[in-house]
């Protein structure tokens, strides 16, 4: 029989929700990982870029940019088997529509300390004078979302946490004894002390189905579209910054690229509210938007017009509505959010994993402070 | 038409060639005019009714000012004001007229300063040519289209500091000057008028003086036309000065005089004439001023000289010295600061004096020289202003205190209410302390005691300023984000213990299109390192920064030196600076001269995993000047991660 009572109920079994039931087993005797899909990592933490930032992409965000440049060195020294650092990431900035100049890039990551050198003249001669200000070599890596499934599985293992696949929660209630009580999508009840919903596009969901105030947030159906480079292209990642442009570089976990689009990924968008429950739509009905993606960057790199489409990736990206008037990231820490212990976490890129974990550690070490 | 040029200038013959004007050069002189004017006047309205002004200087530092007065303060004695305490009273009439809101403060700032231009200018014309109508217009016209070719921009727009206000009394003095009227008037309100020019514009004002002081000396030696008269309009000045500004600041001089004579003057090179602002670090660095300021001013000494050394009897040639000295004499702020439009003043006398020659004495061939560029490029500069301003003029939406606001201002109010509550009505009870006071404060109505601009507060009023701060523990607190201009970095430089309070007791709680709103916490932030000493030197280095981002207060133990520290003005001359490699500021920490011991305390905002490196230098003009460190002691502070954005430094 199933153990129904745990110190600690993580729901959601991404890159965040690993990482968090392993720090909370640090600290209790019992924590249990929900996760709805067959596996873990395969939703948000699989279908996405899978770069591993430096900071790079938020010249215009100095907050965002430093967590990058702080968090980096430490998810590759805790990751470095997960990730591919074989390739040399360039990014380029746009003659006309972007939001940073050459200049201005290269001023804002000098006097960070973060490594940026002009580009090699062979690799300039990729872009289209015209088009492109300037190109940048900088020092930025791709993880591997199967590496990262692997390794974080068998760490849960070997800290006994336990794990349910194919089981998500579908509402939490208090219970007179302080407890939580989660009802879980086949029928069964368990209860926490503490539950941490991680379910990044899915938290409003539970909140909603368990009456809680919801979160200000807009979905997006994005596209990863995964290719097979050009020659030129092999061993390289490319990102042309700083507006409506595209990026392609590898893609470990099916060793191929991928390709993004800041026009063409997102295909719909739809927020939350009180009103209208949250729907995605099915992915399988969607079209591709590659062919627009790719005629697009050819236009900045010519040679990727020879780009051959692999399939793409659909799933929901989600970011708090806070951040879209600036290009700030989504981390989203909500403590007691509508019901004692009850936890809201977030984050939109892998290595603010860090930021989360620093906050709970605070709140661990205030706790044990309180106790003693 | 036939001109008569005047017999006669301050009583003495002057030589006079009549000629003919023509009706169409009359009424293409008066339609370029009305054009130059209608362009301005339509620019400044669209400016003043969609408001997208600075949150630092210009609008704020007026509009706090008349609200000031408004509620019944005293310039001068319950606050200071910058420029000169009669600046906020020539605007003041129009902001009551208008509605008293920072609409009516933005119309009046944006329409005083051409009306005085023009105005100034049309009265010393009027003056100039024995008051023919003709000429006047044709004089005000040229005088109007050529000021943006040489680069006057700035004196008939507001700006960003009322240059063109604070330089109009001059010119009304030399039209004074210039006048039929006997040398008892002209030396009583000649000196009424030159006490006024520093009451309006304290350094312009102060220039005009000095130029009387030693025009006066130079005129009586050397047996001058208007000798007397300059000499006895000195010394009314002087007298005149405490009796007006008693006026104004009902009978209590001393705070506006401490500050405009003792504060402004000891903080004017090493405070204001620091990095990022360019200061003469050599004989080179004199070229920045740009080409115009460079020829105007070799012009002007060209002329000067000329007068200097013929003597000549006519008394025009004499005001033209003076206006020559006042102006050259006006650029030595370039000792300060190397700004682009500090020769505008010297421009302008120099339009004025050279239009006089040509205009009321009918040089026809330098007139029609002078007048194609007028003709040519006249218009072009408020043509483009207005163009630029243009959807200004047809865009609708909400008002807040009059004006429409531009998107980055409604965001920047909204941030704030979102953090603060609502604004309006809050009155003193606004739990706001802003480094710039601004909108915030005008939509709350609020009258906070102290400086409005922490720039303001110089001297020991510096000091005064941050006890102020830590006695009131306001809940919220707004400083400039160091992304929006590098002179927050500048500030911090100057007024580091300010801010080492508000990283004590605050953290970020939003921030906005031009600022950080802090909240203060429940309990102090994180504590400082207990102080380190470090081994002093001309180049020194800091431990390396960690992971994250710290910053490290430093206190610099020092010595400076200059070969011309007993001279008046040019002691000041030497920069003496603290340059930074390896951390996240970007600005050099300016320190104030220290012929003795001098002790001066500044931030360094660590870069993660890199060592900070420090080195003291002397820059400047001056020949021998040094500095020494002598003692080094450190302070390292956590930021927290609410506190981040404090070190965005050097990404604007």
């Amino acid at each position: 029989m199933k153990r129904t009572d745990y110190d600690a109920v993580v729901i959601g079994g991404g890159f965040y929700g690993c990482t968090i039931a392993l720090f909370l087993r640090e600290h209790f005797g019992s924590v249990l990982l929900l996760e709805r899909e067959k596996d873990l990592l395969t939703r948000a933490s699989l279908v996405n870029q899978a770069r591993v930032h430096n900071g790079y992409h938020y010249p215009r965000s100095f907050v965002t940019a430093l967590r990058s440049f702080v968090n980096f060195p430490q998810f590759v020294k805790d990751y470095g088997d997960c990730l591919d650092s074989s390739f040399e990431q360039y990014y380029a900035i746009a003659a006309a529509q972007s939001k940073t100049n050459a200049l201005q890039f290269l001023r804002v990551f000098s006097n960070l300390g973060i490594p940026v050198r002009p580009a090699r003249a062979a690799v300039k001669r990729l872009f289209s004078r015209g088009l492109v200000e300037d190109v940048f070599l900088t020092t930025e890596y791709a993880f591997d979302a199967v590496g990262l499934r692997r390794r974080l599985s068998f760490e849960m293992e070997r800290a006994r946490i336990e794990v349910r696949l194919g089981c998500g929660a579908e509402k939490v209630v208090p219970r007179p004894s302080g407890q939580l009580e989660l009802d879980l999508d086949n029928g069964a009840a368990v209860c926490a002390r503490r539950v941490y919903n991680c379910t990044y596009s899915g938290i409003n969901r539970l909140l909603r189905s368990s009456g809680l105030p919801l979160l200000p947030m807009k979905h997006e159906l994005a596209e990863i579209a995964l290719v097979q480079p050009p020659p030129e292209i092999e061993g390289l990642g490319i990102t042309v910054m700083d507006g409506p442009f595209f990026s392609t570089m590898p893609f470990p976990a099916r060793s191929m690229y991928s390709f993004s689009h800041v026009r063409y990924t997102p295909h719909t968008s739809w927020r939350d509210d009180d009103s209208q429950p949250a729907a995605a739509p099915a992915p399988d009905a969607v079209r591709t938007n590659f062919p627009f993606m790719l005629r697009d960057a050819a236009r900045y790199v010519p040679c990727l017009k020879d780009t051959l489409y692999a399939g793409s990736l659909f799933d929901t990206k989600t970011v708090l509505l806070k951040n879209e008037s600036n290009d700030g990231r989504p981390i989203l820490f909500r403590e007691h959010h509508g019901l004692e212990n009850l936890y809201v976490i977030m984050g939109g890129k892998i290595d603010n994993i860090y930021d989360i974990l620093h906050i709970l550690e605070g709140r661990q070490a205030r706790a044990t402070g309180a106790v003693q | 038409m036939s001109i008569a040029s005047p017999a006669r200038k301050g009583g003495i013959e002057v030589a006079s060639r009549p000629q003919t004007m023509s009706h169409p050069l009359l009424w293409s002189a008066a339609c370029l005019l009305a054009a130059w004017i209608v362009l301005v006047f339509l620019s400044g309205w669209a400016e003043a009714r969609v408001f997208s002004g600075s949150p630092v200087d210009g609008p704020f530092q007026l509009v706090n000012a008349l609200r000031r007065l408004h509620a019944g303060q005293r310039a001068g004695t319950d606050f200071p004001f910058f420029h000169g305490v009669g600046v906020p009273w020539l605007h003041y009439p129009g902001f009551v007229l208008l509605g008293a809101n920072l609409w009516a403060s933005e119309l009046t700032r944006q329409w005083l300063s051409p009306v005085l231009y023009l105005g100034s200018m049309s009265v010393f014309a009027w003056v100039a040519t024995s008051g023919d109508r003709r000429k006047t217009i044709v004089f005000v016209a040229l005088g109007a289209l050529l000021s943006c070719p040489l680069g006057l921009r700035e004196l008939y727009t507001p700006g960003n500091s009322l240059l063109g206000i604070r330089s109009t009394m001059p010119v009304f003095f030399f039209a004074v000057l210039l006048t039929r009227w006997g040398a008892a008037i002209k030396i009583a309100l000649g000196g009424v008028v030159a006490a006024l020019a520093w009451i309006c514009g304290t350094d312009q004002g102060l220039m005009l003086i000095a130029a009387c002081a030693f025009g006066g000396v130079f005129l009586l030696v050397t047996r001058r036309p208007l000798r007397g008269i300059v000499a006895g309009a000195f010394l009314t000045a002087c007298l005149a000065l405490v009796p007006i500004l008693a006026l104004i600041t009902g009978a209590n001089v001393k705070p506006a005089l401490r500050y405009a004579f003792i504060d402004l003057p000891q903080d004017q090179f090493w405070f204001f004439g620091a990095p990022p602002n360019s200061f003469p670090s050599d004989i080179w660095s004199l070229r920045f001023v740009g080409v115009r300021a460079i020829t105007v001013i070799a012009i002007s000494v060209a002329v000067w000289l000329a007068l200097f050394l013929r003597p000549s009897k006519r008394p025009d040639f004499t005001v033209v010295f003076l206006m020559l000295t006042t102006g050259l004499l006006a650029c030595l702020s370039y000792l300060g600061l190397l700004s682009a439009s500090y020769f505008a003043p010297l421009g302008r006398l120099l339009l004025l004096g050279t239009l006089m020659w040509a205009v009321s004495e009918s040089h026809p061939g330098w007139l029609i020289l002078i007048s194609i560029p007028g003709v040519a490029l006249g218009l072009i500069g408020p043509a483009s202003d207005l163009w630029k301003r243009r959807e200004k003029l047809f865009e609708t939406g909400p008002m807040v205190s009059g004006c429409i606001l531009a998107p980055e201002w409604k965001e920047h109010l909204k941030k704030i209410e979102d953090a603060v509550g609502p604004l309006s009505g809050r009155g003193n009870e606004l739990p706001l302390w802003s480094t710039y006071r601004g909108l915030p404060e005008a939509i709350a109505g609020a009258i906070l005691p102290g400086e409005d601009y922490l720039i303001h507060a110089l001297g020991p009023e510096r000091q005064s300023y941050i006890e102020r701060f830590r006695n009131t523990k306001p809940q919220f607190v707004q400083t400039i984000r160091p992304e929006y201009t590098n002179y927050e970095e500048w500030l911090r430089n100057s007024t580091w213990p300010f801010y080492r309070e508000l990283l004590a007791h605050y953290e970020i709680a939003t921030v906005t299109p031009f600022s950080l709103i802090w909240k203060r916490t429940p309990e102090p932030g994180g504590d400082e390192s207990p102080a380190s000493s470090i081994v002093p030197g001309k180049t020194f280095s800091l431990p390396p920064g960690g992971e994250q981002p710290d910053v490290v207060t430093v206190e610099v133990e020092y010595q400076t030196t200059s070969s011309l520290r007993l001279v008046p003005l040019f002691k000041s001359l030497p920069r003496y600076l603290i340059q930074f490699r390896g951390t996240l500021n970007t600005v050099p920490v300016s320190l104030p001269p220290a012929p003795n011991r001098g002790r001066f305390v500044f931030g360094v905002l660590r870069r993660p995993r890199t060592i900070p490196v420090l080195r003291a230098e002397s820059e400047g003009l001056a020949p021998g000047a040094a500095v020494e460190i002598r003692a080094v002691t450190i302070q390292p502070r956590q930021l927290a991660l609410g506190q981040m954005q404090f070190a965005a430094a050097g990404a604007h």
